[in-house]
């Protein structure tokens, strides 16, 4: 038993003990719960958070999973692919108690996480384009300019200031403009990207009028956040994409299903409001040099009175949903669904499954400085992350009683693909275009529900591309397995080194029959065996 | 209020017994259509697996799937001269006395195959509840997701062995506001990922359906049955939709692969492409048929989003109706001309209407109160026209007619139960169509 776990079993009732009066009394546990101090390792607050729920509904969790499959399932989700064939092995034999959290620590801080972490990042934030956008984007800086913010683990509320502001101080954040940029001057994509995205609320149902299921969101707040942005506007600068502001205009109504009409103030959820006066209505402004803070350059237009600024200033900081929807996303994104789920449904019509460990770790992630590695090596670290995935019972998947299987990303599988093959030429199945064009059939981050369609298998099925990548001919890695290996043994290592484990005995037997069949052909049944575990579920999902 | 306590008394009128009439009419007259339509698929392909499959098929049906919601007044239900009319006027029918918008000349003069229902009235107000429910039958129930009625049917009618997709989504443009976060929905739901459909894109043809470069088509499925027996623990232990799904579509290659070329409307004499054309809508409408001549049980088409008018809703529609009425037309005429109008159910519809009022941007919003749909062919009586509006279209004044009701309709005409229950351990029972809802039996032949 590692120590992560020994820990976790040792302090674990300690700490309820502590808390139990407070915290998890029946009755009390929602007073109590704001009371949980901060100091606490959030890890073992999740875990018994998670507890109290097995335990309030008779579920029984299901085991820890073994060594190999912690090792596949945290490469996947921290650094986006499998491990390498002598990954597993160093780390299977590594015999320090507390190599998982060892392990945990040394991905985070590697290049391989911000590279994924910023991809991931990206395919939310601006999502899958052709291969001219996506080209587009990283000329503009935005890949690096996240990939920087992810490598040096910057503050989330500070990342998000920079993307939503726009106003870059240094070249190193001038990327961040592409967020808004990408948007083309559309003010109501800006406000519903943003919402969705920064707060984790979607609210393009209250463009007509009030959320009709969601009863905290008012048409006035979707106005309102489309009038903090529609002052703005795209230019191009010789240091690339900027945002110019307007000091003037923005003033419009906007009309309710009943034909009722209403101001567009600067407003959004939580009560936050920013005053400006309105001209009246006959009055028309006039532009004057004197309402600009005089820039020496040629950059974008930044007026004195900023609403872009003001936003940052006065709604998106301290914002409670800022943490909020930051860590549901994350917890999605490690355990497989959110607290509340989808993760960018934080709405009154989508309760979260356990509201207060949502609330307390939200208040902890804001009180750690919006520590996204942090937050990450305790979900990590948890137990409930350590569970088996196997469903023994039937329970709802929101107790998170079990490991839910997640579908890798595009770029995960693609990649997870490319490092057990260990092709010759690994740019040919990693060129931009068949990036794209794999991003496109498998475009899901964080989904819902992820559902497969049929071009999925048709292309893995007959494709050129993974017909010739799963090839004795380009693949190193098929390559140096023939040799002088029996079949059993190409057997076991194809299954130990694509999957982690080794196959059963059935498994063996039954392959061994398909490569008895191809006798006069061996090379074709090595080719057929790695693509079929290649294309399996088991691949395909991180579990 | 009469129509209400009629309404009442059709809901509370005993189920079953007009269904049973329904099972032996349809089922006689299902076996009949199934013959005529064998000897229409031979002269058309030769792709001999199809025969069987085209042999043992009942009933199957197309829905034009009109997304965002198109406007009643500039359909099927215009009032002219009112303040809710709008600029277009309205055309008599060949049904004395029916008028639709002068916008569906076509249409006009084939009402009398048509059966229509002016007397709409649902609850949700937005895209994604209303396309939801008006394809499922019912608003969620957590957490068991209701299959959709293509994959019921498709469960129902169609034959999960049949190589050809018995359930498709010609599916234009995957974008597209809340239309996406439905298409990124659980489809088959309780059913199982099996009865999901088979998307299909902007392109009129699949693609990677050959065989790989120097492969056997045995080696092929020697190739796949590999990979299911490698897959099956895993997705027996992991009861998972998502998990469920990515394994189903595997299962649906090699079928694919053989109908390949029922997905390539190339293949089509260019007359029919031009009679439908040139629009994805007309394609997609066109390979509809097409499908369903040739072993499909349920096609959907749909239609992008391009029918929510919030802005200048007369030019939209200006644009839009006619294209509408000429893919009705032809796809009726057609069906008719290939004597499978009796054993395909076509229906015709958005997920609400549109309001009797224009807003400040000259667009019709959202209205799910009183609104439109039409249906054809299968089970259903022809030229029949069932509830009205008032004389401004603002509310139901005959008949109101929900999800339900339609639904228990849609069944009913393809010989379906539409009190059908499924249990599910340790839940309520569910029920194809909830609360006993009754046929409209005026429109069922």
């Amino acid at each position: 038993m590692n120590r992560t776990i020994f820990r976790c079993l040792v302090l674990a009732p300690l700490i309820a003990h502590v808390l139990s009066d407070i915290a998890f009394a029946q009755n009390s546990q929602t007073d109590a719960w704001p009371t949980l101090p901060f100091g606490l390792n959030p890890a073992h607050v999740i875990d018994l958070a998670l507890e109290h729920g097995y335990r309030t509904h008779s579920l029984r969790p299901s085991g820890l999973v073994d060594d190999a499959t912690f090792a596949r399932r945290v490469y996947l989700d921290l650094v986006g692919r499998v491990p390498t064939t002598k990954e597993y092995q160093d780390f299977l034999r590594e015999a320090d108690s507390i190599k998982r959290t060892t392990l945990i620590d040394r991905l985070l801080e590697s290049d391989a996480h911000t590279e994924h972490m910023a991809e991931v990042l990206d395919a939310i934030f601006i999502g899958r384009t052709n291969a001219d956008q996506v080209k587009k984007r990283a000329e503009a800086g935005w890949i690096g300019y996240l990939q920087k913010a992810v490598g040096e683990n910057r503050p989330w509320n500070q990342v998000a200031r920079e993307v939503v502001l726009a106003r870059p101080t240094s070249p190193e954040v001038r990327g961040a403009s592409w967020y808004l940029y990408s948007r083309k001057d559309k003010h109501q994509d800006i406000a519903e990207a943003v919402s969705k995205d920064i707060f984790g609320v979607r609210i393009d149902c209250a463009q007509c009028h009030d959320h009709p299921l969601a009863d905290e969101i008012k048409q006035k707040h979707y106005w309102g956040l489309v009038a903090f942005f529609n002052r703005s506007k795209n230019v191009d600068t010789p240091q690339g994409p900027g945002i110019s502001e307007s000091a003037i205009g923005g003033f419009s109504d906007f009309a309710n299903l009943e034909g009722s009409s209403s101001p567009n103030e600067l407003r959004y959820l939580d009560d936050r409001y920013v005053e400006e006066a309105r001209p009246a209505k006959d009055v028309k402004e006039e532009e004057r040099e004197e309402l600009y803070i005089a820039t020496d350059s040629i950059g974008p237009k930044v007026p004195k009175f900023s609403r872009r600024e003001q936003f940052v200033e006065r709604v998106l900081a301290d914002h409670p949903l800022l943490a909020k929807a930051m860590v549901n996303r994350l917890w999605g994104w490690m355990m497989g669904r959110g607290l509340v789920h989808p993760v960018d449904s934080l709405d009154s019509f989508h309760p979260p499954s356990h509201p207060e460990l949502l609330d307390w770790l939200a208040r902890d992630f804001a009180a750690s400085g919006y520590d996204i590695r942090r937050l990450l090596k305790a979900l990590a670290s948890t137990q409930a992350y350590q569970l088996e995935s196997t469903t023994a019972s039937n329970s709802d998947p929101k107790w998170f009683a079990s490991g839910l299987p997640k579908p890798l990303t595009a770029e995960m599988l693609q990649r997870s693909m490319l490092v057990v093959l260990d092709p010759f030429e690994p740019d040919r199945w990693n060129s931009l275009d068949q990036r794209v064009a794999f991003a496109s059939l498998f475009p899901d981050v964080l989904a819902e529900e992820t559902m497969a369609n049929v071009a999925q298998g048709l292309l893995l099925s007959n494709s050129d591309s993974i017909t010739e990548l799963v090839s004795m001919k380009n693949s190193r890695f098929l390559q140096n397995m023939g040799g002088e290996l029996d079949n059993t043994m190409v057997i076991e290592s194809l299954f130990d080194c694509i999957l982690g484990r080794k196959p059963s005995a059935d498994e063996v037997a039954y392959c061994n029959d398909y490569f008895n069949a191809r006798a006069d052909r061996r090379d074709r049944a090595m080719e057929g065996l790695a693509w079929a575990i290649l294309t399996s579920a088991e691949f395909r999902f991180n579990h | 209020m009469t129509t209400r306590s009629d309404s009442e008394k059709m809901l509370n009128a005993p189920c079953g017994s007009v269904d049973h009439r329904l099972h032996r009419r349809l089922f006689l007259q299902g076996s009949l259509a199934g013959a005529a339509s064998v000897a229409s698929f031979q002269s058309l392909f030769s792709v001999p697996a199809f025969a069987d499959s085209a042999k043992a098929r009942g009933k199957r049906c197309i829905l034009l799937w009109l997304c965002g919601a198109p406007s009643q007044f500039e359909t099927w239900d215009p009032k002219p001269g009112r303040p809710s009319g709008g600029p277009f006027g309205s055309i008599p029918t060949s049904i004395p006395g029916v008028h639709i918008s002068e916008l569906m000349p076509r249409t006009a003069t084939i009402m009398d195959q048509l059966t229509l229902v002016r007397s709409m009235s649902t609850e949700p107000t937005e895209h994604f509840q209303a396309i939801d429910m008006l394809t499922r039958g019912e608003s969620p129930r957590p957490p068991f997701t209701r299959p959709l009625l293509g994959s019921v049917l498709a469960k129902q009618l169609g034959q999960l062995d049949s190589p050809v997709p018995q359930f498709v989504l010609l599916d234009p443009c995957p974008e597209g506001n809340e239309f996406k976060s439905f298409k990124a929905a659980n489809w088959a739901g309780w059913l199982g990922a099996e009865y999901g459909p088979v998307r299909v894109g902007g392109k009129y043809r699949l693609e990677n359906v050959g065989l790989p470069e120097g492969m056997t088509a045995a080696d092929h499925s020697e190739r796949e049955a590999l990979r299911a027996f490698l897959s099956r623990k895993f997705v027996n232990d992991h009861q998972n939709p998502a998990v469920q799904s990515y394994n189903a579509v595997f299962e649906r290659v090699k079928g694919l692969m053989k109908s390949a070329p029922l997905f390539d409307l190339s293949t089509l004499p260019e007359s029919d492409r031009a009679k439908y054309g040139p629009g994805t809508f007309g394609m997609h409408a066109l390979l509809a048929r097409h499908l369903v001549e040739n072993g499909s049980t349920f096609v959907m088409v749909a239609n992008g989003m391009p029918w929510d008018c919030h802005v200048f809703n007369h030019e939209t529609h200006q644009m839009l109706v006619p294209e509408m009425d000429k893919i009705v037309f032809h796809l009726i005429n057609d069906l008719k001309e290939r004597s499978m109008l009796d054993d395909t159910l076509v229906l015709i519809m958005g997920e609400f209407g549109r309001t009797p009022w224009l807003n400040e941007a000259r667009g019709r919003d959202h209205y799910p109160k009183a609104w439109s749909m039409a249906m054809a062919g299968c089970g259903l009586k022809p030229g029949a026209v069932y509830g009205a509006t008032d004389e401004n279209g603002v509310a139901v004044s005959d008949n109101p007619i929900n999800q339900r009701r339609l639904f228990a309709t849609i069944y009913a005409a393809l010989g379906l139960d539409p009190h059908e229950s499924y249990d599910l351990p340790g839940f309520p029972t569910f029920y194809r169509v909830e609360a006993d809802a009754a046929p409209i039996a005026e429109l069922l032949a």
